[in-house]
């Protein structure tokens, strides 16, 4: 009895110490992804400045505002559905990212539980949040961005969301562990973007990732010359602090996905090269391109990339 | 926790967001400054769409009694620390509107000017003189003008009581700061 006793207390200490180090794991492995996506914002900042012939703010200037406005000394609240939109905001990217195989870069295998039910439920927590904080603002120019962030939500996950079925349907898992795979890590062939019918899914994708992303032409809910920052408005201070961190993590968060589905992202090394990438690519359109209204953007991603995505879909289960 | 301070005031320094309250003129000076020939965002300045995000306000030209209640009203809304900057001649001594029965000719009787750029315009030049000096003063701890008003809340509220005749409140109840 004493023995058992003492084998009881022995596993008890084991179990607590086991899961000290997986939330030390957990809490490394999201700083990680949140400064690599700051480190992201820094690249934009420098590439847009570059394609206007500006010297452009240096690189790790995202890290000297997130510090700032860290460091205000006041932030105006609402009430506590603000703070907690706020916090849900940050949250949702945070808990979608523990899903994607970047977690192997701390040893964690929460990927392999991740499957696409789950990563789209995940995928609205941070943007609902988000809308609902901005929602209780009550300033006007917030409530017509929160109008904006929903109905682009509703254009861009239609497309996005068909594009990644096409990948389901393909090979026959919900699982994000054997949909990366079924690819190859660095040979192009063997990637489900380059691959026959799926590359018409992956293009629709694509395109509605620009939307996901809320970048040109896609930025209608945040647009600053229009709305006054739209969904933004009311956020300052500390808020708008975690609304950077919000944003750094929901781009490594959204990347990171489209990269396991369409690049054969299968551990953490080969999916932040693809994320760069990728994010690129993105920043080299959203450069260069206008704004559309709200109506247009809406008309334009239920028509082309949903058209492509669904083909792709239809000809994968079909063809 | 002084050396951390010092960090955080470095921080700052290279991270001025700004809300251009463009009363008047003084916004035509401001996109030279911003575009490709003096690039004021490599010193990671920018401009905010909202009060509630911005680290200094420029006052940029004449201020009206009505312009200045609202510029008040910004003031207040904005996460402190935060900075005044008084931008062309109107604002400092009322310049060429200096008898106009409806422009207030001294801004820093209301609010807590940190930084004054004379000049009618002040040219891009200036401008970024401005921000450099800004940027030093903050990085240094020198520009204290929001806790002056704190400090010295009765006089900035009298100042405003007597010209507007009643009190100014801030719209949602909340205090200055």
């Amino acid at each position: 009895m004493n023995t058992a006793t003492v084998v009881g207390t022995a596993s008890m200490g084991a179990k607590f110490l086991g899961a000290l180090v997986l939330t030390l794991k957990v809490l490394i492995y999201l700083f990680l992804m949140v400064m690599i996506g700051l480190f992201l914002m820094g690249i934009y900042r420098k590439f847009t400045a570059r394609v206007q012939y500006r010297v452009g703010p240096p690189i790790w200037q995202p890290y000297i505002d997130v510090i700032k406005l860290l460091s205000k000394k006041d932030a105006a609240t609402k009430n506590w559905v603000f703070d907690l939109g706020v916090i849900m905001g940050l949250g949702g990217p945070l808990a979608l990212l523990l899903f994607l195989p970047l977690d192997t870069i701390v040893g964690l295998n929460f990927h392999t539980k991740g499957d696409l039910i789950l990563i789209l439920y995940l995928a609205v927590v941070g943007p609902l949040g988000f809308a609902l904080a901005a929602s209780v603002g009550a300033s006007p120019w917030g409530a017509i961005g929160v109008g904006r962030a929903l109905s682009m939500m509703l254009g861009y996950e239609l497309p996005f969301i068909l594009g990644l079925l096409a990948v389901v349907a393909k090979d026959g898992t919900l699982l994000l562990q054997k949909v990366s795979a079924a690819q190859s890590m660095w040979n192009p062939a063997g990637w489900h973007y380059f691959q026959w019918p799926l590359i018409l899914a992956a293009i629709g994708a694509h395109i509605a990732l620009q939307g996901v992303m809320s970048e040109k032409p896609f930025d209608q809910a945040i647009a600053p010359h229009e709305i006054a920052s739209g969904i933004m408005v009311e956020f300052g201070g500390k808020y708008l602090g975690m609304m950077l961190l919000m944003k750094a993590a929901s781009l490594m968060a959204e990347l990171g996905l489209f990269a396991v589905f369409f690049l054969g992202g299968t551990t953490a090394w080969d999916t932040i090269v693809k994320i760069f990438a990728l994010f690129i690519i993105a920043i080299s359109f959203d450069a260069v391109l206008g704004r559309f209204r709200p109506d247009q953007a809406f008309t334009v991603l239920w028509k082309w990339p949903t058209i492509i995505a669904l083909l792709g879909l239809l000809l994968t289960v079909f063809a | 926790m002084v050396e951390w301070l010092k960090l955080v005031d470095k921080a700052r320094s290279r991270s001025i967001w700004m809300l251009m309250y463009c009363t008047g003129c003084g916004a035509m000076e401001l996109p030279p400054a911003m575009t490709s020939r003096f690039d004021m965002e490599r010193f990671g300045i920018m401009p905010m769409a909202t009060p509630r995000q911005a680290d200094v306000i420029l006052v940029t030209g004449y201020v009206t009694k009505k312009t200045l209640k609202r510029i008040i009203y910004a003031y207040e809304q904005m996460p402190a620390p935060k900075w005044v900057v008084s931008h062309g001649s109107c604002p400092i001594n009322g310049g060429v509107y200096w008898d106009s029965h409806a422009t207030v000719n001294r801004l820093d009787l209301f609010l807590p000017v940190d930084l004054y750029v004379a000049g009618c315009m002040p040219r891009a030049e200036a401008n970024m003189k401005m921000f450099t000096e800004l940027m030093d003063m903050i990085a240094k701890g020198e520009a204290r003008g929001w806790e002056e008003y704190v400090k010295n809340r009765d006089y900035y509220k009298e100042n405003q009581r007597k010209l507007f005749g009643y009190d100014l409140v801030f719209t949602d109840g909340r205090s200055a700061l």
